[in-house]
Formats: structure tokens, C-alpha cells, sequence
């Protein structure tokens, strides 16, 4: 039998063998799957549910931050929503004989601070869109609107200028003139930032 | 029974029936036989042939033999018999045969007419050339070489003269028998299963000599940490299958490439044998020169059954307080906008974070080897922290031991490799303190804090302890909060440990860092106890020279039967000591306190107390006879298990109702 004829005849029998082939192993992928789902569905009743965002608070942190390690696209709008979420240590601020002491142990950033901006930038560029929606939608000054950028940001912390590079095309395409400022706003201070802290 | 005398080849014999072509009872046999001694590693070959009695009348038997190995004739040889008395044999045979190899002997036949009848001769010339006469000049009686029997043999030269000569005898092919075998492997049970089983069928008893091979699976291996700086060992679970094996299976390490070693913990040895599922403890021994360059091999019966490479793993620090963040540092531009600069050092931050005085320190993990690609993680926790409000030296905030929370994946870099980076990861930290709302002014606000720093990679530790402090100490003025600098050796952040103290530091130090002790004892009893110090001073600890430790709260008590514990060996700056001893508690029962500080005798206590454990001595249970116990109960006493005493009762004695 020529080469060719053999590998003809290889094809064929696995062309007819294929239907009857034994499926991929997606069992163990699946009920991963499952089991991750389950496990989003439970974090997000935690961080839906506002009586448990009021009085324990860093129960709900803790269920946004491991929102964000499992990278839960399903969770961006509920995310998006808490991004003025604020998150307080106990050892973070300490009255000692009236006097109100700021203790950093160490450094609380945005993300810790919001826990919904370090879960935003950890789920990445699927994140984006909300983000940039968020942004042109809420006051730059405000806690959301700060909380907005520094999430999108931190999805492009290895490139920040590429954030602003697509603040500014989003603000060139804005919804309306009001989010096309607000973008444009939130561009010139993301570049302002990084001007600042190339300068010291 | 033997497994060499099992293996050893018995004999592939054929034999061969060669028969005149009219069946009047005269044979010839034709045999081939081949043996292989496993032990010996020799081939023996046979060939014979012989004639029976009839046959033999006329016949004599003749055999060539040859012996072929695998590259070709070994041996060979010719014989011939007499009669039906003695058959024609040749022996053939080789030394050394190879394993898993064919070996055959061919064997060819003949039988040789040994006397000669009927001469005719027809040209009567051969009287002149005195050569080359030739007729009917043999005679085949049973047909081994005609058909039929009884014919005479073709022309044949006749040498002689004057026909006073001999008729050269006649050698007739009748046949050829062959036999081959094929040798076994060394170790026929390390073979695959084809062999063995070819290699049973042709023992002599065959059976199941062989025992199943077991099948191993050894589990992952993320990374090895180097053992003589982090005292760690991997463990990783080899599973045996089936459960009732008892082949002895052999685990070795071995390096692969470059340098790197690893040992098993339970032997320092590379080679370990196991019959049985178990998890097997690894200790690196140096550093990988490259990736996975260290391979945990599984054999059964020098055969491999499963491997898996590994990398032994070692992270050395680089603590940087100045200049700027590394520029393969992937989080240099998201630390730079929390802070507002990317400069390393003592500066009030200006960026997203809040705006206060901060120590910016970058912790570099030099990676080796440099090429190892899977995330290594800095962990750090906060050993002490203290934070005291002008000059009052109780602490306001104080806290111990307690992790640091660094669950901002941003901060750090865990890819060795990204930014080429070529084997470095980061972590960074900015400690700071500020005033919540601004006090009066003047008012002083200190920091101490030591922090411990490490690095894992797949959940094993693979850095010694780096340890780093921070002093800081603020000022509120009506310009707003300044550095306070009023205090030596404040303001300053470092490798090694701080005194946590509000005062000036002190040098001669003693951090605590854990104790074991149980909370509550058996009045009179040992037990084994342990305190981990560090030593954070710029001097070694000797036993030479004094350094111990002693006991605490009251100062020098004997409570525990003993006030002092040398350092076990030289302590040197940085390293940490644990100190392992026994204590008897007291012999009253009660509550003791167990406290302990480091001292150079005759010079100075120094350093951290250890935090007080208050223990509960209890009485030493006393083992009561059961019966007065019982007879106490049955005569309505009541029975104290202290003394062993029966008190009430009915008339008591000694414990004993009458």
C-alpha cells in the first residue's frame, strides 16, 4: 500500500470512527463550571443584599474581591454599582486621647480602599465598556466617578496610556455631550496623574 | 523454585522423520535441539542423525550442524556415526548470548552407502588414462536417494588400475531440521507483557513466577524550596497500585541538566524504595540552574513506571528605599498613580491614596533559576506595631503578629519573567501615618513597626525571612504636618528589626517571634516547651558568651524549674533562635506565669518579653483503687479522688468499709 493510499484509508476510518469516538472528557470541565456558577450566584445574592452590605460590611468586601479573582463577567453591573463601596480596616484609624490617628500600616490603595475597583480591573478588558459607561455617567468629582477611572485604570495598569488613549475616543464618540465631557475630563486627569508622577 | 532455574530455556527440539520412499522399516532421524542457561548466559546446540538397525546394514549416518546468532554463524561442525550403533552428533555453543535475541541451530542430514556392488565398467580407455572410469558404481538399496529402493547409484569417477581400485563412498542429503529461540530479556519480568508471556511458554514449568508490575503515579511538583535556608520540605504523593503490591519500587532524584540537587527528607539520600502508596518528603539541596532540571524517577524491576520533573526554587531580597521603582516592575505605573510618584523614600504622597507621610520601600525577589516562569508571591505579615501620641510611652495602638493585607493584585509583580524581568518579582509598600483631623499643634505622633517578608511559589516557601522595619514620627505644626525629627536613629526605614520602644532605639535587641507552651499542667510533670526568638541586634549571640534567656515575671524565678537556657549555637543578626526545653511545673497547684526575656549574663536583660502565659498547674491525678472506690459508694461514702480517701459511710477505715 502506497503512502498516499495508507493515509487515505487512516482518514477515512477516523472520519467514520469520529461519530462513534467516546465524547471529550467535559465531565470534570462541566461540573467546574456548574460549581463556579454556584459559587458567583452565592456571592452576588452577598453582595446584592443591602442589609449584609450595612452590617458587615467586610463580608461583602470579601465577596467582591473574590468576585473579582474568579474574573465574574456576570457580576460587572453589580460591581459597577458598588463602586463607591467603601472599605475601612480596624486598624486603619485609631483615636488615641482625642487625638484621630491615620494609621497605614500598609498602603490602602483605591482598590483596597473600593473593593470594586481592584474586583473591576482584575476582571479586565470585559470590564471596559461598563466602565467607560460609568465614567461619561457620573460626576468626575464624585466617589463613583473617581472610582470609575481608577478601576479602568487598573485594567490598564501595565499601559496606562492606552486608557487614555480610549478615554478620548470614547469621548470623541460620547452618548451625549455631557458624557463626552465627562470622558474627556477623566482623560486629562488619568494623563495629569501619570505627568505628575513621571515629574518626582 | 528458582526463578533462574524457571527461566532457564529448557530445549525447542524438532525432530525429523526422514524415510526411504518404500516403507520397509529402515530410518533415518534427523534432530535439531537448542537450551539456553540463564545463568550462564551460554547456548548449547545439537544436531545428530542416525540410522536404525536395518538401515544401518548399508548406511551410515552423517550430520553438519551450524549455530546462527544474531549476526550470523557462531559455530559450526560435522560428524559422522557408525552403523545404527553410533549416531552422527555435532555440538555447537556460544558464550555471552544477548538478551532478547535469536539464536537457531540448522541442522543437515545425510546418510553415506559404505560399501559398493555391481561395477561395470564401460569404457575400456580408462586402462590408458587410468582415470575417469566410471558405471553403476553404488548401489541404494532402500531409496533414500531414488525412487524406488533398490536402484543403483548414478556414475561415479572409479580411481585405479587395472581396476584394482575403490569406489569413493556416497553421501546422500536426506534432510534438514532447525530450531531457533529467542533469549529473554535480563530480567524476564521487566520485559513487556508479549515477552513475558513468550518467555513463560517456553519454561519448562511456565506458571506465575512473574509478579504484576505495579503502575505509580507520582503527583505534581510545583517547586522545591532550598531546605538549608527555609527548613522546608515539599511532600508529594506517589501512589501505588495495586494496593497489595510488593514489588519494591525504587524513587531516585537525579539532575537532568545543569546544576540542582534534591534528596529525600526521610533518608538524605537520592534513592528511596517503597512497596506502598505514601507521600514522600523532598529537600532541595541547591538551587536549579534551569527549570525542571530535577527529575523524580518511579522504577519497579529497573523499569520506569512514571517521572516528574521538578525545579528547586530560592528567592533572594533586595530591599530598595531609594531612587526609583524598577522599570520591569509591572505595577510601577498603577503604584505611581496611587501615590503620585514612582521615587522610592520618605515623601507625603500626593496621588489617589490618602495624602500622608509614607515610607515607599520596593521588595525585589531575585528568582533563581532565573528562568522559571510559574508566579512566586511576596508575602509579608506585620511582626509588631506600635504607634505612640507625644511623649506617652504607652502605646496607643499596639499589635502583633498580624497579615498584612496586601489582597491589591495590583501592587505586585508575581511573573518573574514579565517586563523582562528575567527571573525578578516585586512587591512594594508605602507604610505612612497621618493626623485624622489636625490636632493642636505640636502635637507628636510615632510609628515602629517590624515587618517580615517572604517568598512562596505554588504555596511553598522559598526565601529565607526578610525582615524590615519602618520608625516614623510626625509633627503637627500650623504649616501642617511635618517630619519630626527630634529623636536619633527615628525616621528611617531598613532591613532587619526596630525596637519598638517610643525612645531612642535600642542596639542590643531581642524580637519574639512565637511560643508553644501549654496553658495548663500537671503539678511535678515535664513538658516540653519552645520560644522563638530573633535576633534583631547588630551583634551575634554566642553561648561563649552568655546570651540567654531568662525567666521573667518574677524576674529569675525558678518556678519551672530551671531560670535560664543557653542559645543553642551562634545566633547571628537577623537569624532567629528557638529555644527547645523542658520545664517541671510546680509542684503546688495554682496558676504561674510563664514569661521569658533574652539576657547577656552579667551585662543586661534586653528585648521583647515574651507575652505572659499564664498557666494553670492542676493536681497530679492519682490513680484510687477501684474496689475501695466502689465499696466507699456501695456503704454510702463519698470518695475523694485526691487522696483516695472514703469519708461518711458506713464505719470507715483506711478507705475500707468492714
Amino acid at each position: 500500500m502506497g503512502k498516499k493510499t495508507f493515509a487515505r484509508t487512516l482518514l477515512l476510518a477516523l472520519a467514520v470512527a469520529a461519530p462513534v469516538l467516546p465524547p471529550a472528557p467535559a465531565g470534570a470541565a462541566q461540573t467546574k463550571e456548574r460549581a463556579r456558577v454556584e459559587k458567583i450566584t452565592e456571592l452576588l445574592a452577598v453582595v446584592r443584599d443591602e442589609e449584609t452590605l450595612r452590617a458587615d460590611p467586610n463580608r461583602a468586601a470579601e465577596a467582591v474581591v473574590r468576585l473579582g479573582e474568579m474574573k465574574a463577567v456576570e457580576a460587572i453591573p453589580d460591581l459597577v454599582r458598588l463602586l463607591d463601596f467603601r472599605r475601612t480596616f480596624d486598624w486603619e484609624e485609631v483615636n488615641a486621647g482625642g487625638v484621630e490617628v491615620v494609621n497605614e500600616i500598609t498602603l490602602i490603595t483605591t482598590a483596597k480602599r473600593y473593593p470594586a475597583v481592584g474586583a473591576l480591573a482584575a476582571i479586565g478588558r470585559p470590564a471596559v465598556p461598563a466602565l467607560l459607561k460609568a465614567v461619561g455617567e457620573r460626576e468626575t468629582d464624585s466617589t463613583a466617578g473617581e472610582n470609575a477611572l481608577a478601576a479602568l485604570m487598573g485594567v490598564f495598569r501595565e499601559s496606562p496610556s492606552k486608557g487614555v488613549k480610549l478615554l478620548k475616543k470614547a469621548a470623541a464618540a460620547g452618548a451625549s455631550p455631557l458624557a463626552a465631557h465627562r470622558l474627556l475630563n477623566a482623560a486629562q486627569r488619568a494623563e495629569n496623574s501619570l505627568d505628575e508622577a513621571r515629574k518626582q | 523454585m528458582r526463578r533462574s532455574t524457571l527461566c532457564a530455556m529448557a530445549l525447542a527440539a524438532l525432530c525429523l522423520f526422514l524415510w526411504p520412499q518404500e516403507a520397509r522399516a529402515q530410518y533415518a532421524y534427523g534432530i535439531s535441539a537448542i537450551e539456553y542457561d540463564s545463568n550462564t548466559k551460554e547456548v548449547f546446540g545439537y544436531s545428530a542423525t542416525e540410522v536404525d538397525y536395518s538401515a544401518g546394514f548399508y548406511y551410515d549416518p552423517y550430520v553438519e550442524g551450524f549455530m546462527y546468532g544474531p549476526f550470523g554463524l557462531i559455530d559450526y561442525g560435522s560428524s559422522r556415526g557408525y552403523e545404527s550403533y553410533f549416531p552422527a552428533q555435532v555440538f555447537t555453543y556460544t558464550f555471552n548470548a544477548l538478551p532478547n535475541s535469536e539464536y537457531d541451530v540448522i541442522s543437515d542430514h545425510y546418510v553415506i552407502r559404505w560399501f559398493s556392488v555391481d561395477i561395470i565398467i564401460y569404457d575400456d580407455d580408462c586402462y590408458y588414462y587410468f582415470m575417469g572410469c566410471y558405471g553403476y558404481n553404488w548401489y541404494d538399496p532402500y531409496g533414500f536417494s531414488f525412487l524406488p529402493g533398490g536402484n543403483f547409484g548414478p556414475y561415479n569417477y572409479f580411481w585405479g588400475w587395472n581396476y584394482y581400485g575403490y569406489v569413493p563412498e556416497w553421501t546422500t542429503y536426506v534432510g534438514t531440521t532447525a530450531v531457533g529461540i529467542f533469549t529473554p530479556p535480563d530480567d524476564p519480568c521487566s520485559s513487556s507483557t508479549a515477552d513475558k508471556t513468550d518467555y513463560m511458554d517456553m519454561s519448562a514449568e511456565g506458571g506465575d513466577f512473574c509478579e504484576p508490575m505495579p503502575s505509580v503515579t507520582i503527583g505534581a511538583i510545583n517547586a522545591v524550596s532550598k531546605h538549608s535556608v527555609t527548613n522546608e520540605t515539599f511532600t508529594v504523593p506517589v501512589e501505588v497500585s495495586p494496593s497489595n503490591n510488593s514489588v519494591p519500587i525504587t524513587l531516585s532524584l537525579r539532575t537532568t541538566s545543569g546544576s540542582g540537587s534534591a534528596v529525600f527528607a526521610a533518608n538524605n539520600s537520592t534513592s528511596l524504595t517503597i512497596t506502598q502508596t505514601t507521600n514522600v518528603e523532598i529537600k532541595g539541596q541547591n538551587e536549579s540552574s534551569t527549570v525542571d532540571n530535577i527529575r523524580l524517577e518511579a522504577k519497579a524491576r529497573n523499569r520506569t513506571r512514571d517521572t516528574e520533573d521538578f525545579t528547586v526554587v530560592l528567592v533572594t531580597f533586595q530591599f530598595r528605599t531609594s531612587g526609583t521603582l524598577s522599570s520591569d516592575n509591572a505595577a510601577r505605573a498603577y503604584i505611581a498613580q496611587q501615590i503620585g510618584t514612582d521615587s522610592l523614600g520618605l515623601f507625603q504622597s500626593t496621588g489617589l491614596a490618602r495624602r500622608i507621610w509614607r515610607h515607599n520601600v520596593e521588595i525585589v525577589g531575585v528568582v533563581r533559576p532565573s528562568n522559571y516562569r510559574d508566579p512566586i508571591v511576596l508575602q509579608r505579615n506585620v511582626l509588631q506595631a506600635r504607634r505612640y501620641v507625644n511623649n506617652d510611652p504607652n502605646p496607643q495602638f499596639a499589635r502583633d503578629n498580624f497579615p498584612d493585607t496586601t489582597d491589591d493584585p495590583n501592587l505586585v509583580d508575581t511573573d518573574p519573567q514579565s517586563g523582562g524581568s528575567n527571573g525578578r518579582v516585586f512587591d512594594y509598600d508605602a507604610p505612612g501615618i497621618g493626623f485624622g483631623s489636625p490636632p493642636a499643634n505640636g502635637t507628636i505622633l510615632r510609628a515602629r513597626t517590624n515587618f517580615r517578608q517572604w517568598a512562596t511559589a505554588g504555596g511553598v516557601r522559598v526565601s529565607d525571612y526578610l525582615y524590615w522595619y519602618q520608625r516614623l514620627s510626625i509633627r503637627q505644626t500650623s504649616n501642617g504636618v511635618v517630619i519630626d525629627n527630634s529623636q536619633n536613629g527615628d525616621n528611617a526605614v531598613g532591613e532587619g528589626t526596630t525596637d519598638i520602644g517610643l525612645g531612642t532605639p535600642r542596639t542590643r535587641f531581642g524580637l519574639f517571634i512565637a511560643q508553644n507552651v501549654p496553658d495548663t499542667m500537671e503539678a511535678g510533670q515535664a513538658y516540653n516547651v519552645s520560644v522563638t526568638m530573633m535576633n534583631g541586634s547588630d551583634h551575634t549571640w554566642t553561648p561563649g558568651e552568655y546570651y540567654r534567656l531568662g525567666s521573667q515575671n518574677p524576674h529569675d524565678n525558678t518556678y519551672w524549674g530551671l531560670g535560664r537556657v543557653d542559645v543553642p549555637g551562634p545566633v547571628a543578626p537577623g537569624q532567629e533562635v528557638t529555644f527547645n526545653f523542658t520545664v517541671v511545673a510546680p509542684s503546688s497547684p495554682g496558676y504561674y506565669n510563664f514569661q521569658w526575656r533574652m539576657l547577656r549574663e552579667w551585662v543586661e536583660w534586653f528585648g521583647d518579653w515574651t507575652p505572659n502565659v499564664v498557666v494553670n498547674v492542676t493536681s497530679p491525678y492519682t490513680y484510687c483503687d477501684w474496689y475501695q472506690e466502689q465499696s466507699c459508694y456501695n456503704n454510702g461514702g463519698s470518695w475523694d479522688y485526691s487522696t483516695c480517701t472514703c469519708y461518711g459511710g458506713c464505719g470507715y477505715y483506711g478507705g475500707y468499709c468492714y
